[in-house]
């Protein structure tokens, strides 16, 4: 079963799954939140109160979709952008923190 | 099976150590944590169920601690609450700088505001479901904040007198 088709109903399913718990966290995520000084509380901010999830060509690893999610922090000082790939996993809706982009550097 | 980003699989573990610090802001470390570790790279991470409820009892226990709040506690209350400074110095009804200045350590919280500030996260966790109402009222009547009580009254009755 592939993640979900459309950014709406992608953002629909990472922010359910984060709030609920039914997420992973990648190694390169971690790390990312070392090195651009973003805190855990700040990315999961950002996917509540996202508006903005577009596709991003990752390849995915866990059968699922990947989305690049774009929102700010808690303090509204800066931008986060988090990369997340949305599968099943057990016939549960799951999503992995792939990655934080820099959004200056990854900007189109 | 979860995948790593190096192409190993995650198989869950007992972490003996795991470093928090990156995902609480606060300077943590989880002992005897499940966690999840690559059988390649044998890097380690945690599952979200993990690390929301660790974040969530860390404010509670933050919330209830004897101590004033420490620069780095007060932070951590308003990023839980997702207040922005502005929103929270509204809410206590200081200025805003008066909240930078908590969380970069430049000044000491007052105990009148450290008890506002616990007791607006007390109500949070009561809000998300996280504690019962009842915890919070023990908790608020067992609070003490810090501040000196001989201090201001003889000095009120010196002047009245």
């Amino acid at each position: 079963m592939p993640g979900p088709k459309t950014p709406v109903a992608a953002l629909e399913w990472i922010q359910k799954a984060v709030y609920d718990g039914r997420y992973h966290v990648s190694i390169h995520f971690r790390d990312m939140l070392y090195s651009r000084k973003i805190e855990m509380e700040d990315a999961c901010h950002a996917i509540e109160v996202a508006t903005v999830c577009e596709p991003y060509d990752r390849d995915p690893v866990h059968g699922g979709t990947c989305w690049r999610i774009k929102a700010h922090d808690i303090g509204e000082t800066k931008e986060v952008w988090v990369g997340c790939e949305a599968f099943y996993e057990s016939k549960k809706r799951k999503c992995m923190l792939c990655t934080l982009f820099d959004p200056n550097a990854d900007r189109r | 099976m979860l995948k790593c980003d190096c192409g190993g699989r995650l198989r869950k573990t007992v972490l003996s150590q795991y470093d928090f610090t990156a995902f609480a802001g606060i300077s943590s470390t989880l002992r005897n944590v499940q966690g999840l570790q690559c059988d390649v790279c044998h890097g380690t991470t945690l599952d979200g169920m993990v690390i929301n409820g660790t974040l969530r009892a860390m404010e509670i226990e933050i919330a209830k601690q004897p101590e004033r709040l420490s620069h780095e506690h007060a932070r951590f209350l308003r990023q839980r609450m997702r207040l922005t400074q502005q929103a929270l110095a509204e809410r206590m009804s200081v200025a805003r700088e008066t909240v930078a200045d908590w969380e970069r350590g430049a000044s000491t919280i007052s105990p009148q505001h450290d008890y506002i500030l616990r007791s607006l996260a007390m109500a949070h966790l009561v809000e998300t479901g996280t504690v019962q109402k009842e915890d919070l009222l023990d908790t608020m009547r067992e609070t003490r904040t810090s501040f000196p009580r001989k201090v201001g009254l003889p000095i009120l009755i010196g002047k009245v007198a």
